[in-house]
């Protein structure tokens, strides 16, 4: 699997926030942007349980329906690649429903979907905060990096990066908020 | 439990895997683009597009290159009429034959295109608009090379647009003329 692009400088929110706003008016070209951004991301959650050619179908019908329902989204109540993975984890699980029914006709569906369900929203959601985690700046990308995946304290990582206490303090606290705006876009 | 409490948790229980990104196959954004735009209100020549390859209004030629004797062999055609060309333009036709060795020959038979903004693209496209292929900017007649193993059966519409000057490589939506291929 190859690993996507990284983004060559730091993407801020106001980037964001003209593709959100571009894109709940329908403007001409948001599409196109959108995709851009957010298509590896789309793809990549499918492609965790879906073979690369159902993955890409999926991709395309989650762009389409996102075009078509574009209106429905609202930039004030969280960030439109929530507002995507929403989408994209409900033809997952429809995919997915769609293949076991054929396979397997016997089976109790009620407690499958339930789980089917749960399995595809952790993918989904740790895929999101990943992508939001990327799309911090690299300081305070790297100060998140260094308290959740390294678990150092926040003295340690003053400590280790020369930066003060309370910057720390807060880099993370903003960091961790853009993670929880990205979460908020999927709750409709 | 809290939000951010939960965005903590998806932090720390995050694998590699859940940081890996794949691009999606390049021909992807052409499919999505296609499908939107067959449904966009401002990209309606799209829909009349399909309509027509459903129609099939066509004019066939068949089997012997009629128009064009000394090449290649015809093994397909289609006539092109007027789509969303101004009026004074709307009789223009053009015929397009795709000959035994692989070519798509376009030859204006009454009048031509306008000079405009942007230029104009020949398209191969599958009637249900699922999948197309450019086969380069047109200036009139003209001998586009159809890359081997792209059926004219399958990809029957000829489609010429005009593409604005936006670096933007999937089909405008503005067909101006288009047809049917007949074998």
């Amino acid at each position: 699997m190859e690993s996507g692009r990284e983004p060559a400088v730091a993407v801020d929110d106001a980037d964001v926030a003209a593709l959100e706003w571009a894109f709940a008016r329908g403007e001409e070209g948001a599409l196109r942007r959108l995709y851009d951004r957010y298509g590896r991301l789309v793809y990549s959650i499918a492609l965790r349980r879906l073979d690369p050619e159902a993955a890409a179908d999926i991709t395309q019908e989650v762009f389409v329906s996102a075009w078509r329902a574009h209106d429905r989204y609202d930039p004030d109540r969280g960030a439109v690649a929530g507002w995507l993975v929403a989408i994209t984890r409900n033809k997952i699980i429809d995919e997915l429903r769609r293949r076991r029914r054929r396979v397997d006709t016997v089976s109790d569906e009620g407690v499958e979907v339930v789980e089917l369900g749960a399995d595809i929203a952790t993918i989904a959601d740790r895929m999101l905060v990943a992508e939001a985690l990327e799309s911090l700046d690299a300081r305070r990308r790297g100060l998140v990096e260094l308290s959740f995946f390294e678990g150092l304290t926040h003295s340690a990582i003053a400590e280790r990066t020369g930066t003060p206490l309370g910057t720390v303090k807060s880099e993370i606290r903003r960091g961790l908020e853009r993670m929880r705006r990205y979460l908020d876009g999927r709750d409709e | 439990m809290s939000d951010e409490m939960y965005v903590e948790e998806v932090l720390t229980t995050m694998a590699e895997e859940d940081r890996t990104f794949s691009q999606p196959p390049p021909e992807l954004w052409a499919r999505i683009a296609a499908e939107a735009r067959v449904e966009g209100s401002q990209r309606r020549s799209m829909r009349w597009l399909y309509a027509a390859a459903a129609a099939a209004i066509v004019v066939v030629v068949t089997g012997t290159a009629l128009w064009n004797p000394g090449r290649s062999v015809v093994v397909a055609a289609a006539r092109l009429t007027g789509g969303d060309l101004p009026a004074a333009e709307s009789g223009v036709v053009a015929q397009a034959s795709f000959t035994e060795n692989g070519n798509l020959e376009l030859e204006f038979v009454d009048g031509s295109l306008p000079e405009g903004d942007g230029y104009y693209e020949v398209w191969l496209i599958k009637p249900d608009l699922s999948e197309m292929y450019s086969l380069g900017v047109s200036s009139g007649d003209g001998v586009y090379r159809v890359p081997d193993g792209v059926d004219p059966e399958e990809f029957a519409v000829v489609d010429i647009s005009r593409e604005p000057l936006d670096g933007e490589p999937a089909h405008s939506g503005i067909s101006v003329l288009r047809g049917v291929l007949e074998t």
